[in-house]
């Protein structure tokens, strides 16, 4: 069953009357439990493609079908639900509130939810222990090395148990062991717990942990393969 | 999300600048205290007017001479002749004034007396025997005035407090002699010391009888007020129409307009004195009101830089599923707890300077004060300062609600 279907997607930015195709007619679909990385040089609209995903975004041309419905049929706050119920983002930057705790910067997403409170410190928790951080759970975000802040983004993307975690560029701002053990929990979610991951990079090296990659250029696709050498981690390496 | 997480967030966000927050306050804090201070300081003044209109005698009616004083600077009724002798006897009929107890002139004057070497600037009262009770003059030493010494003129005085002690020091002053304008009086009294507690500072006068005070010293036949005591408060206001009409009787007036005498109640003179106290308040407190608007746009101010600032963070939060109405709230929640707070500290501060007043008061300037927390002051206080949280809040609100979580994660 395929979660993602886009269809001649396009984004157009107008500035000052010139106007700028960032993404021009892409059209792909991803099923769920997909491991899809999203590749490409800067400029190419994978950032844009992957905002438009993630509804944090609008397109302007085509259609996208998200869990079977065309997401330009849903208001504001429904989109907000979406992306509160449905979605799990990672980003470059981390963006944790780096005066509250690991297990405050996890909870954050349930806050917007409709889980029970009860439920919370429970949920919370778990997805702390998943990314390997129970020892760190009552430290302040600004105390953690990069890898381990990337880990607690991580932690706070899955805590709704969402269908898609989106992550953009998560090792770049790692050394390469951090970003390694970063993209190894990453892929271990999508092995282990069935998640959808859509990631963007330019690192072959990380694309490569994924089962399939999109390459765009100029905002069209330019090639579209299933990894054939794929990186596992551990050892129960299959082929 | 619940209101609960909404007002925490808001304080966590708070927290988190912690010296930038109570900068921001400062100014509302500035304003709620000041107009506390105002409010309760107006209210500790119409208390003590009203406590001092009271020690004057609640019962006592009190009738001057000429038209209606225009104002407190008004000194007509000083020169007025229509209240005489006649119109005291007239009054003290209980067929006119039937619910009157006892009726009293006054005259009074400024003299200086004299005693060996000793000389004082006292104020000097002519007035009747009944002023003993009607005042509640009851002398620490000797006697008061009698009403054989009224009808003889008798040269007899009783001293307030201040100037037996300026005019004798430590010595017995009862049975002395001292001279008032050229007149010898015998000392029969001393009253005690009673404070600046009325309009009247007895420690400082002199009471001898009217009828000497004619005779003697002003030598006129009419008197600066006549005092009626009613029976009870309840039947002050038909002392007061009594009054009148027996004056106007006796002064062939029909219209109202053309009274050459004044009537007044306590009541009223505090209904006055509380209406003008009551708009010096409000005035002072409106300038201060002025304060709160500035306090307001600083607040506007820090929450649009404070919205710049955790651009990031509101994208962030718009990521994982927060709606406008969840931003918008957090930020107004902030706003609103800030000013809260701020009214807070406000009411506490204002509270603690009018106490400290309070006692200042009491203790230099020995007035009967007495400090009243100000509780409609206070509930003012705490909902304009929410409200000027939500007011000047919301702008900056929206600013952030509005942003694309886009645009507003790639923020740097």
């Amino acid at each position: 069953m395929n979660i993602i279907e886009v269809k001649d997607l396009a984004k157009v930015y107008a500035n000052d009357g010139v106007e700028t195709r960032a993404l021009d007619g892409v059209s792909f679909s991803i099923k769920k439990g997909e491991f899809l990385a999203i590749m490409g040089p800067s400029g190419s609209g994978k950032s844009t493609l992957l905002q438009i995903l993630g509804l944090l975004d609008d397109h302007s041309y085509g259609s996208y079908t998200f869990s079977g419905r065309s997401v330009k049929s849903y208001n504001p706050d429904e989109i907000a639900d979406i992306r509160n119920e449905k979605m799990g983002f990672v980003f470059q930057a981390f963006n944790l509130l780096p005066k509250s705790t690991v297990l405050d910067n996890v909870k954050l997403p349930l806050l917007y939810s409709k889980v029970p409170e009860k439920d919370w410190e429970r949920l919370a928790t778990d997805a702390v222990e998943a990314v390997g951080l129970g020892h760190r759970i009552n430290y302040e975000a600004n105390r953690l090395s990069g890898g381990e802040k990337q880990r607690v983004a991580i932690a706070r993307a899955l805590v709704n148990k969402p269908e898609v975690i989106f992550a953009d560029e998560p090792t770049g701002n790692l050394d390469s062991k951090s970003g390694q053990a970063v993209i190894e929990i990453i892929q271990k979610l999508n092995r282990e717990k069935g998640h959808t991951i859509i990631l963007i990079t330019h690192e072959t090296y990380t694309a490569e942990y994924a089962e399939r990659i999109i390459r765009l250029h100029d905002g069209k696709i330019e090639s579209d393969v299933r990894v054939t050498n794929r990186k596992l981690d551990g050892k129960d390496f299959v082929k | 999300m619940k209101l609960k997480y909404s007002i925490k967030t808001a304080i966590n966000g708070l927290r988190t600048h912690k010296s930038r927050s109570a900068l921001t306050i400062l100014g509302i804090v500035i304003g709620i205290t000041s107009i506390i201070l105002i409010m309760s300081l107006g209210q500790g003044a119409k208390g003590l007017i009203l406590g001092e209109i009271q020690g004057l005698g609640a019962k006592n009616v009190i009738i001057l001479p000429g038209k209606e004083p225009g104002g407190p600077s008004d000194l007509a009724s000083l020169f007025a002749d229509s209240l005489k002798e006649r119109e005291l006897n007239a009054l003290k009929n209980k067929n006119n004034v039937p619910n009157a107890v006892r009726v009293m002139p006054i005259i009074f004057g400024s003299e200086n007396g004299v005693y060996g070497n000793e000389i004082y600037k006292l104020s000097l009262f002519g007035a009747g025997e009944v002023m003993e009770a009607l005042f509640d003059l009851k002398p620490e030493r000797g006697i008061f005035l009698s009403d054989e010494d009224v009808r003889s003129k008798a040269s007899v005085v009783v001293l307030g407090s201040k100037v037996k002690d300026e005019l004798f020091g430590a010595s017995e002053a009862v049975g002395q002699k001292v001279r008032i304008k050229n007149n010898t009086f015998r000392v029969i009294g001393v009253l005690p010391a009673k404070g600046q507690s009325s309009f009247i500072n007895f420690d400082e006068s002199a009471i001898i009888p009217y009828t000497t005070m004619q005779q003697y010293v002003v030598g006129t036949k009419y008197f600066n007020r006549v005092v009626v005591e009613a029976d009870s408060e309840n039947n002050i206001d038909a002392v007061a129409q009594d009054i009148k009409k027996t004056l106007r009787d006796l002064h062939n007036i029909t219209d109202p307009e053309k009274d050459d005498f004044f009537v007044s109640t306590p009541a009223e003179v505090a209904e006055k004195l509380g209406t003008v106290l009551g708009t010096l308040t409000i005035f002072l407190a409106a300038v201060a009101a002025i304060s709160l608007v500035v306090g307001g746009i600083g607040i506007m101010n820090i929450m649009l830089v404070s919205v710049t600032e955790r651009t990031k963070e509101i994208g962030l939060r718009k990521a994982i599923g927060a709606t406008n109405k969840n931003i918008l709230t957090q930020f107004l929640l902030e706003a609103v707890i800030l000013t809260g707070l701020g009214g807070v500290i406000g009411i506490i501060l204002g509270s603690l300077f009018s106490f400290i007043a309070s006692i200042l008061i009491v203790k230099f300037a020995g007035l009967d004060w007495s400090f009243t927390f100000p509780y409609n002051a206070a509930i003012l206080g705490l909902v304009v300062s929410s409200l000027v949280g939500l007011v000047f809040g919301l702008y900056p609100a929206r600013q952030a609600a509005k942003k694309s979580p886009m645009e507003a994660l790639r923020y740097e």
